[in-house]
C-alpha cells in the first residue's frame, strides 16, 4: 500500500484503535509555509486522515503562512503555548543541536530523501531526543524534503567552476564555502528572485521545493544535481498538550507523527520531484548530473571539512563519530528499499521511543 | 531624568546607529574588494538593528513623539484637553509598561534555553533585556511627563 | 464569546482609541494583545508580544529603513535639500506645479528601486516636504504627494509583495514584474495630473523665485545639489544594474551625504547630532506601528474575521462586476484597518479562487491587488504610510489624509481601467513570453 491508499483510509494497519469518548480534543498546528504551498498540502491531507481516524476526537486547526508566528519562533511558540505542534527548524538554531546539525554537513545525508527521513527517526531516541526536550518541547519528527543542488546561470560540474561565484545559501556552513572557494551571499527568501535577476548572485543551492516556487528556473538555467546538505523539516510538540491527551489518543498522536513525517518526505523529496525535473525540463533548465568520479571530486573537496566537523565535536564530548557511523550503517540496510516498502515498515514497525508513553 | 533619557538615547544616536551605518558599507566594500563579505556581518546588523529600533523608545515619549492622530485633541478646550491629555500618558505608559514585560518574559526564556545567534556568539537573552529596560523606561517617561504641568 | 463577535468587537474598540489619540502602534498592540488573552489567555498573549517584537525588530529586511530614514535626515540638516530643490526650481519652475511632479517622479523612483514605500517616505518626508512648503505648495498637497508616490515602491519592480505573491499562487514573478511596469508608470502619470490639477495648492509660476536664498552663490548651490543628485544616480542605478542591494545602497548612500556635506564644506557636528537623534526617534516610533500592525493581525486570524468577510462577499449573487467592485470595496475596508501584509496573508487563499473563477488572469490579480495595498497604505484611520511622513514632516497625520484624498481617487481610477482592460497589465509579460 502507498501514502495514497492510507490518506484515503484505506490502510487497515495504520488504524488507531480509538477507546476514547470524551469531548472531542482540538490542537493546533502551525507553519511558516503559505497554507496552498506544497508541503501544507500534505500536512492537510495527513491531519484530515488523522480527524477520521479518531471518528472526529483529535482535531488539527492549521494556521500556515507564518500567521501565528515566524519560521524561526518555532520553538518558542510551542513551549510557551502559543501553539501545540508547530515547525521547529534546527537550521535556523546556533547552539543546542551539534548532533541533529549532522545531516547540515555535507554529504552526510543520505541522498534518498525517504531513506535519509527513516533513519534519522531510528537514530533520535539515541541522539535527538534529547536536544529537543533541552529547548522544552517533545520530538515531533524530521522529514527530509531533499537533500540541496544547486542551480546556477553557467553549467556547474566540477568543485572549481563554483570558485570566486556569489552563491545564495542559506545557513551554508562557512567552512564548506571556504573549501569550494564561493562566496556565501545570505539573503532573505523573498529577496532571492530580485539578487538572481539583478545580478547581485550568480547560483542558489537549495532543493526542489526552493526552486520551484520561487522560481529561480526562471533566472538560473543550469541545475546540477549534488545531494549536499539536508532541507529538512522538523517539528515539535507542546509537553503539556500532550501529556494532556487522553491516554487513549496518545498512541493514536504519537503513531501519526511518524506517518507525517514519511508522507512528507515522499511527497516533497520524491513525488515533487518528479514534477520539478519536468518544469525544469519544460522551461529549457539543462539538467546536469554527475558521473560518480565527477561526483567524488566533490567528495574529496568537502572531506576536510566533515572531518573537522567530527574532530570539533569529538573534542567538545559530542559523539559525532559514533552518530556518522550509525548513519552509514543504517543507509546501506535501507538503501534499496523503495518508498512504498520504507512507509510499510513505518505502518507495521514505527520507532519506539520518540515520544513518553 | 531628562539627563538619564539623552544618555540613554546617547547611546542609541552616536553609537550603534553610526555603526550600523558603517558596518552595512564596510560590509559592501569587503564584498567588491576581497569578495569576502563579513560571515557575521548579517547577525549584528539584525540584532543592531533591534537596538537601534527600540532605545529610542524613551526619547520618543520624552519629546511626545509617538505616532498618533491628534485631531480629537486639537478640538478641546484647554482645560479638558489638559485632563485628556493625563489620562493619553497613562493609558501609553501602561502600553509600554506591558511591552516592557513582554521583553522581559522573552528574555528570561531565552536565557532559560540559552539561545544565541548563529554566526557570532552572542546570546540574544541581554538584547531582549535591554529592549525590556528601555519600554519600561519610556513608560516612566509617560509617567513623569504626566505629572510635569498637565503632561505636556 | 464568539470569536468573531470578540474580534469586531475589539477592532472598533482599537479605532476608536486611535483616533482619540493614543499612540497607533502602542493601541495596535494593546488591543491585540487583549484580544489574544480573552482567545487564549495571558500567557500566550505576552509570549505573542515578545515574539512580534523580536521579529520584527531583527528583520534583516528592515535593515535599510533606519539607515534611509538618517540619509534624508543628513540631506535635510546640511541644507542640501534646498540647494537640490532650487536647482529643481529652476529646471522645472516654468511648468504649473513642475516641482510637485518632480518630487512625484523622485519619490516613486526611490520607492521603485529600494521596494520600501516606508524607506521613500521617511527619506523624502525629510527632503522635500519641507522644501515644497517652503516655495509656496500647501502642506496638504505636499504631504499628499509624496506619501502617495512612495506606495509606486511594491507596483514598480522589485517589488516584495509580488514575490511573496508569485509564490503564493505558483504565478512566474517575472510575469508579475513585467505586469507592475505599465500600471506603475500608469499610476505614477495619474498621481504628476493630480498634482497639476490641484491650481490652489501650488504658486503660480514664477511666484515663488523669492525664496533664492541671496547669501549662497548659484555656484555654490550647484555643486552641493549636483552631488546630491549623483548620489541618487547612485543609490538608484546601483540597486537597478545590481551594483548592491537595498539594504547595502542605504549604507552607501549615508556615508555618501556624509562625504559630500564635508566635501562642499556643510558638515557640522550639531546637524549630525539632530540627524542621529531624530532619526532614532523616527525609527522607534515607525517600528511601534509595524510591530502593533503585526499583534493585532496575529489576534484577527485566531478569529477568522477575514474568511467571513470574503466568504460573504463571494456568496454575493451578483454579476462578476459587482463582485470585483465588492471586493474592490472589501479590501478598501480591511485596507483602513490592517497592515497591508496581514491583509495579502488573510486573504489571498481565499480570493484568490474567486478572481480566478470569474477567468482573471492570477497575474492580473496580482497587480489588481498590489494597487489595493497600495490604497491600503495611504487610507485613513490606519494608514502606514501617512504615519510615517507624520513622524518624518511634523505635518498631523489627519491634514495628510485629507491632502492624499485626490491620490486615492486617481488609483482608483486605475483599478477600474484593470477591470476593464485587464491587458494594462498583462499584454506586456505576454509579449515577453513569446
Ligand atoms: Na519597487
Ligand atoms: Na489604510
Amino acid at each position: 500500500y502507498t501514502t495514497e491508499d492510507w490518506f484515503a483510509g484505506k490502510v487497515p494497519a495504520a488504524q488507531p484503535k480509538v477507546t476514547y469518548d470524551g469531548a472531542p480534543v482540538k490542537l493546533r498546528f502551525s507553519s511558516p509555509n503559505p497554507a496552498a504551498s506544497l508541503v501544507p498540502t500534505v500536512w492537510h491531507r495527513g491531519f484530515e486522515w488523522l480527524g477520521k481516524a479518531t471518528n472526529g476526537k483529535l482535531v488539527i486547526e492549521e494556521f500556515h503562512g507564518g500567521t501565528l508566528h515566524a519560521a524561526a519562533d518555532g520553538w518558542r511558540a510551542v513551549r510557551n503555548g502559543v501553539t501545540e505542534h508547530a515547525t521547529c527548524y534546527t537550521s535556523y538554531e546556533a547552539s543546542g543541536f551539534p548532533l541533529h546539525k549532522a545531516i547540515e554537513v555535507p554529504f552526510v545525508t543520505p541522498e534518498n530523501p525517504v531513506v535519509a527521513t527513516r533513519v534519522i527517526q531510528e537514530l533520535a531516541p539515541k541522539y535527538f531526543t534529547k536536544e529537543w526536550q533541552a529547548r522544552g518541547v517533545l520530538y515531533g519528527y524530521t522529514a527530509v524534503a531533499g537533500v540541496s543542488d544547486i542551480m546556477s546561470k553557467k553549467p556547474i560540474r566540477k568543485p572549481e567552476d563554483l570558485k570566486g561565484l556569489r552563491v545564495i545559501a542559506q545557513g551554508f556552513s562557512p567552512e564548506a564555502a571556504a573549501a569550494l572557494g564561493m562566496v556565501t551571499l545570505n539573503i532573505p527568501f523573498p529577496e532571492i528572485y530580485t539578487a538572481m535577476q539583478q545580478g547581485v548572485a550568480d547560483a542558489v543551492i537549495w532543493v526542489d521545493p526552493g526552486f520551484v516556487p520561487f522560481k529561480i528556473y526562471e533566472l538560473a538555467k543550469y541545475h546540477t544535481t549534488l545531494g549536499l546538505t539536508a532541507q529538512h523539516v522538523d517539528t515539535c510538540i507542546n509537553r503539556n498538550a500532550y501529556q494532556n491527551l487522553p491516554a487513549a489518543l496518545k498512541p493514536a498522536f504519537a503513531h501519526f507523527q511518524q506517518l507525517m513525517g514519511h508522507a512528507v518526505s515522499q511527497g516533497i523529496g520524491v513525488d515533487f520531484r518528479t514534477k520539478a525535473k519536468e518544469i525544469y525540463r519544460q522551461n529549457g533548465v539543462t539538467l546536469i548530473t554527475l558521473t560518480p568520479e565527477e561526483k567524488a571530486a566533490w567528495v574529496a573537496t568537502l572531506k576536510p571539512v566533515q572531518d573537522k566537523w567530527v574532530a570539533d565535536q569529538k573534542a567538545a564530548g559530542v559523539p559525532a563519530d559514533a552518530l556518522l557511523a550509525d548513519i552509514r550503517r543504517l543507509e546501506a540496510k535501507y538503501r534499496n528499499a523503495t518508498p512504498d516498502e520504507l512507509f510499510k515498515l513505518t505502518v507495521e514497525q514505527p520507532v519506539a521511543g520518540l515520544l513518553p508513553q | 531624568m531628562h539627563k538619564l533619557i539623552a544618555f540613554w538615547e546617547g547611546w542609541a544616536a552616536y553609537v550603534l546607529l553610526p555603526a550600523l551605518a558603517l558596518l552595512v558599507t564596510v560590509d559592501v566594500s569587503l564584498r567588491y574588494v576581497f569578495n569576502a563579505p563579513l560571515a557575521w556581518g548579517t547577525d549584528v546588523k539584525e540584532l543592531l538593528l533591534l537596538l537601534v529600533m527600540t532605545v529610542g523608545l524613551a526619547g520618543t515619549s520624552w519629546a511626545d513623539e509617538h505616532i498618533r492622530v491628534t485631531l480629537v485633541e486639537e478640538r478641546l478646550s484647554p482645560s479638558l484637553q489638559r485632563g485628556f491629555t493625563m489620562l493619553r500618558r497613562l493609558l501609553t505608559a501602561t502600553l509600554l509598561a506591558l511591552l516592557a514585560w513582554a521583553m522581559a518574559v522573552l528574555a528570561l526564556d531565552m536565557r532559560e534555553f540559552g539561545e544565541r545567534a548563529e554566526f557570532v556568539a552572542i546570546p540574544f537573552w541581554p538584547l531582549a533585556a535591554l529592549a525590556a529596560t528601555s519600554a519600561l523606561l519610556a513608560a516612566v517617561v509617560e509617567v513623569v511627563r504626566l505629572t510635569q504641568k498637565g503632561g505636556r | 464569546m464568539e470569536p468573531l463577535t470578540l474580534g469586531a468587537l475589539v477592532m472598533v474598540g482599537m479605532l476608536v482609541l486611535v483616533i482619540a489619540g493614543l499612540p497607533v502602534g502602542l493601541t495596535l498592540m494593546g488591543a491585540g494583545a487583549l484580544g489574544y488573552t480573552l482567545l487564549s489567555g495571558p500567557t500566550q498573549a505576552l509570549t505573542q508580544v515578545g515574539l512580534v517584537l523580536w521579529d520584527n525588530g531583527t528583520n534583516f529586511v528592515l535593515v535599510a529603513v533606519p539607515l534611509f530614514i538618517l540619509m534624508g535626515q543628513l540631506i535635510f540638516r546640511t541644507g542640501l535639500a534646498d540647494h537640490l530643490f532650487t536647482l529643481a526650481q529652476r529646471l522645472v519652475g516654468g511648468l504649473p506645479g513642475g516641482l510637485g511632479v518632480s518630487t512625484v517622479m523622485a519619490s516613486s523612483a526611490f520607492g521603485a528601486v529600494t521596494g520600501s514605500s516606508v524607506a521613500a517616505v521617511a527619506t523624502m518626508g525629510n527632503i522635500a516636504v519641507p522644501e515644497m512648503v517652503k516655495r509656496g505648495y500647501s502642506e496638504s498637497l505636499a504631504t499628499g504627494t509624496v506619501a502617495s508616490a512612495a506606495t509606486l515602491a511594491i507596483l514598480i519592480p522589485p517589488s516584495i509583495p509580488l514575490v511573496i505573491y508569485g509564490v503564493w499562487s505558483e504565478t512566474s514573478i517575472g510575469a508579475l514584474f513585467m505586469a507592475g511596469i505599465v500600471p506603475g508608470l500608469l499610476l505614477a502619470l495619474f498621481f504628476a495630473v493630480t498634482v497639476m490639477l490641484q491650481r490652489r495648492h501650488y504658486p503660480a509660476r514664477g511666484a515663488t523665485r523669492a525664496v533664492a536664498k541671496p547669501s549662497s552663490s548659484l555656484r555654490d548651490e550647484l555643486h552641493g545639489a549636483l552631488a546630491v543628485a549623483l548620489l541618487f544616480v547612485v543609490v538608484i542605478g546601483g540597486i537597478y544594474i545590481g551594483a548592491f542591494t537595498p539594504t547595502e545602497a542605504s549604507g552607501v548612500g549615508v556615508v555618501g551625504v556624509v562625504l559630500i556635506a564635508v566635501g562642499t564644506g556643510r558638515f557640522q557636528w550639531q546637524g549630525l547630532r539632530l540627524a542621529l537623534q531624530e532619526t532614532v526617534r523616527t525609527s522607534a516610533s515607525i517600528f511601534l506601528v509595524l510591530m502593533g500592525g503585526v499583534v493585532f493581525s496575529r489576534f484577527l486570524v485566531q478569529t477568522r474575521l477575514t474568511e467571513h468577510m470574503v466568504g460573504w462577499v463571494s456568496g454575493l449573487a451578483v454579476s462578476p462586476m459587482m463582485i470585483m467592485l465588492a471586493l474592490v470595496l472589501l479590501y478598501l475596508v480591511l485596507g483602513a484597518i490592517m497592515d497591508t501584509f496581514g491583509m495579502l496573508i488573510l486573504t489571498l487563499p481565499l480570493v484568490l479562487p474567486i478572481t480566478k473563477g470569474l477567468g482573471y488572469d492570477p497575474v492580473w490579480t496580482g497587480i489588481f491587488l498590489t494597487v489595493l495595498m497600495e490604497i491600503a497604505m495611504i487610507t485613513p484611520p490606519i494608514g502606514l504610510n501617512v504615519f510615517v511622513l507624520e513622524r518624518a514632516s511634523g505635518i498631523p497625520s489627519q491634514r495628510i489624509f485629507g491632502g492624499v484624498l485626490p491620490f486615492v481617487i486617481a488609483a482608483l481610477v486605475l483599478l477600474v481601467l484593470l477591470i476593464w482592460v485587464p491587458d494594462l497589465a498583462l499584454w506586456l509579460p505576454q509579449t515577453m513570453q513569446r
